[in-house]
């Protein structure tokens, strides 16, 4: 099963051993920023009690991704050295999407991952640059290349990306794949 | 035989034919996917000094076959930490397939063949691992590659027939899934 989710809605997910036992839980999901991937994750401690707890989880230790919780081999897996994955600074969220013959899109809202066994940046939801007196203008999801560049303040996409922009994440999986099938297609 | 069935049922030592107790729990060995004791009170049966589960009652026999728990699993199955029932069941790559509501085993030898779940079945053999927050099943994925789809639920075929994406599947049954898959 493969499916597609909002970076936000992992924050909270149990972080559960294939034992059974859920030690902790997500705190917040770590991208590189200079490239766009998933590092990892920030984790906290469920409740008030207890000493110190690993408080990092990278993403090569990551048995299984999915809708419901972040699953790891044993709990020796967590450590609690980020190893300066926590120290990129700035974030993908707010960053301006750009054509790459200069047309701003709008800004990133949230970033979102494929799920089921490896997880992937697969794209952005955008809220467009308003136009005019058109306050009513809803997110939309644009895909993105599997390489990219990013600045902390701009995200630089093809031209072409824009024709697989979606309205919801249903069909946006395939849209993802259409687009990057389509550049590597033009690359050879 | 249903785990909650077995629950309560009386235990006879049949060496001196009295009653010891009954059923408190049972202690589950999840990667063999067995039932490896029974818990009373506070002491632990091995399953290989009982009888099996019998219509009325457990018998049991050996020199001494009241102990005290060794294994993790044991200590867990008697303090309450690792009881099953009403657990999450959780696939390996994250997924919730819903409430474990009984377990169907073999009174005789143990085997745990399927876990109930929401008036489904997960094969018991998917079995991973059981603790204080969820049991542990194998992913769909890992289960289809394997070839054995009758180990799947009717949500996870369905989820399958959607990545294929299989004609007439909102209409199929759990059986008609299955072959569609094959």
């Amino acid at each position: 099963m493969t499916g597609l989710l909002r970076a936000s809605a992992l924050i909270g997910q149990p972080i559960v051993t294939l034992d059974g036992e859920s030690p902790l839980e997500v705190k917040d999901v770590v991208f590189d920023t200079a490239s766009g991937e998933l590092l990892g994750f920030a984790l906290r401690k469920k409740g008030f009690f207890g000493g110190p707890v690993p408080d990092y989880l990278p993403w090569k230790a990551v048995h299984g991704l999915g809708p419901d919780a972040v699953m790891i081999s044993e709990e020796s897996v967590l450590s609690g050295d980020a190893s300066g994955d926590l120290d990129g600074g700035g974030n993908v969220i707010g960053n301006r999407v750009l054509t790459e013959s200069g047309t701003d899109l709008g800004g990133v809202v949230e970033v979102v991952i494929a799920t089921g066994g490896q997880a992937d940046v697969v794209g952005f939801e955008i809220e467009p640059v308003a136009s005019g007196h058109d306050a009513g203008g809803h997110n939309v999801f644009i895909p993105m290349p599997d390489t990219l560049a990013i600045s902390g303040e701009k995200i630089i996409v093809p031209d072409s990306a824009t024709d697989f922009v979606r309205d919801d994440l249903s069909g946006f999986g395939s849209a993802v794949a259409e687009f990057r099938s389509a550049l590597s297609g033009k690359d050879t | 035989m249903r785990w909650s069935e077995a629950l309560g049922r009386e235990v006879v030592d049949t060496s001196t034919a009295e009653a010891v107790g009954r059923v408190d729990a049972l202690v589950v060995d999840p990667e063999a996917s067995t039932i490896t004791g029974l818990v009373i009170g506070d002491q632990i049966v091995s399953w290989s000094d009982t009888g099996g589960i019998g219509s009325d009652a457990v018998t049991i026999s050996g020199a001494e076959p009241l102990r005290t728990p060794q294994t993790g699993p044991e200590e867990g199955a008697v303090n309450g930490r690792t009881r099953l029932l009403a657990k999450p069941i959780l696939t390996e790559d994250g997924y919730a397939l819903g409430e474990l509501t009984d377990i169907e085993f073999d009174p005789v030898t143990g085997s745990v063949e399927q876990l109930v779940v929401d008036g489904d079945h997960i094969a018991g053999s998917r079995l991973m691992g059981a603790g204080s927050f969820a049991v542990v099943v194998s992913s769909a994925a890992r289960v289809s590659s394997a070839g054995d789809l009758d180990a799947l639920t009717k949500a996870e075929r369905y989820e399958l027939a959607k990545d294929r994406d299989v004609d007439g599947r909102s209409n199929m049954s759990k059986e008609q899934l299955r072959d569609a898959l094959a």
